[in-house]
């Protein structure tokens, strides 16, 4: 189904560019400065209603350690794609306006997890459109791993909270798409 | 289905139910490859209210606007963004859903977040950290 949404004309539309332009324009000034507000801010706003909707599920206390493991792989994943934008945006500085909030997006993903993960090394960059594809096989990669991940969770709030970078992370695939 | 998602699966129902009627909208304002999106759209979520449909037989959730639909639709734009700002709030919806079952049902709903935050970014949302939130 994902497939059936990705109508070639679609991201040809001039009014989608444009929306995001501004958007990008607009963030990219205070981006970096915003991360761990951004992060706090959706954390916050996911909890009121996480811990009611955990109230007939099991204790949080062993289930929480039980899903160290899931949280631990998220963050690994999560700090590698956060190195793959970084190295990317350097390489090609024209593409910061759009790739700087899918970036700090997923800081906003690793933040969430609660944990700092370590970073694969990111392969070398090429050219525009290679840079590109690597970015989105990454992603389309993170949405596989993150609903696996979610299947593995315990706890009902991190499986919410992974669900929910899952279709982040399609999101990215799709937004990418309509960059190429 | 255990009835602690009942709540979810309900929310579910209806985020779909009003996912359809807000393609019914919005359709008439949209042409060429937007018409094509939106048909697709459509008939992704009549069958998604369907399978819900099974897992709850007995709830009569209608079709009605709720929540969901917010502002005019008067103009392609209009009707862009409804559609926009429907499918990320279904995707969150779905994010529920996912943490209140298990197996292979959890899997679904994460696919259907996936789904509806694809078309959100189709439709012209901005990209989301946590979709709908």
């Amino acid at each position: 189904m994902l497939a059936g949404v990705h109508d070639p004309g679609t991201s040809d539309s001039p009014r989608m560019p444009a929306a995001r332009l501004t958007r990008r324009s607009l963030l990219g000034g205070g981006a970096l400065v915003s991360v761990g507000l951004v992060a706090a801010a959706c954390t916050s706003s996911l909890d009121p209603e996480a811990s009611s909707a955990s109230g007939s599920g099991p204790a949080p206390g062993p289930d929480a350690d039980a899903d160290a493991p899931v949280r631990t792989s998220v963050a690994a994943s999560e700090a590698t794609l956060i190195a793959l934008y970084a190295a990317v945006i350097t390489a090609h500085p024209d593409l910061a306006g759009d790739l700087t909030a899918l970036r700090d997006e997923h800081a906003a993903h690793a933040e969430a997890m609660g944990i700092t993960g370590s970073a694969s090394a990111p392969p070398p960059v090429g050219s525009r459109a290679q840079a590109l594809a690597a970015l989105r096989e990454a992603e389309e990669r993170a949405v596989a791993e993150r609903t696996a991940s979610c299947e593995e969770c315990r706890t009902p709030d991190l499986a919410r909270l992974t669900a929910l970078i899952a279709a982040s992370e399609a999101g990215h695939v799709e937004f990418l798409r309509s960059l190429t | 289905m255990k009835p602690a998602a009942d709540g979810a699966l309900l929310a579910a129902i209806a985020g779909e139910e009003a996912a359809v009627y807000a393609y019914g909208v919005a359709g008439p304002w949209l042409d060429g490859a937007d018409r094509d999106l939106a048909l697709g759209g459509l008939a992704a979520h009549r069958s998604r209210v369907l399978v819900l449909r099974a897992e709850a037989p007995d709830t009569d959730e209608s079709g009605a606007p709720g929540g969901y639909l917010t502002g005019t639709v008067d103009t392609p734009g209009s009707a862009r963004a409804l559609l926009a700002g429907v499918e990320a709030r279904l995707a969150a919806t779905y994010a529920d859903l996912a943490a209140e079952v298990t197996g292979g049902n959890r899997r679904n709903a994460v696919l259907a977040a996936c789904e509806c935050s694809v078309r959100s970014i189709a439709w012209g949302a901005p990209t989301a950290a946590f979709p709908g939130r």
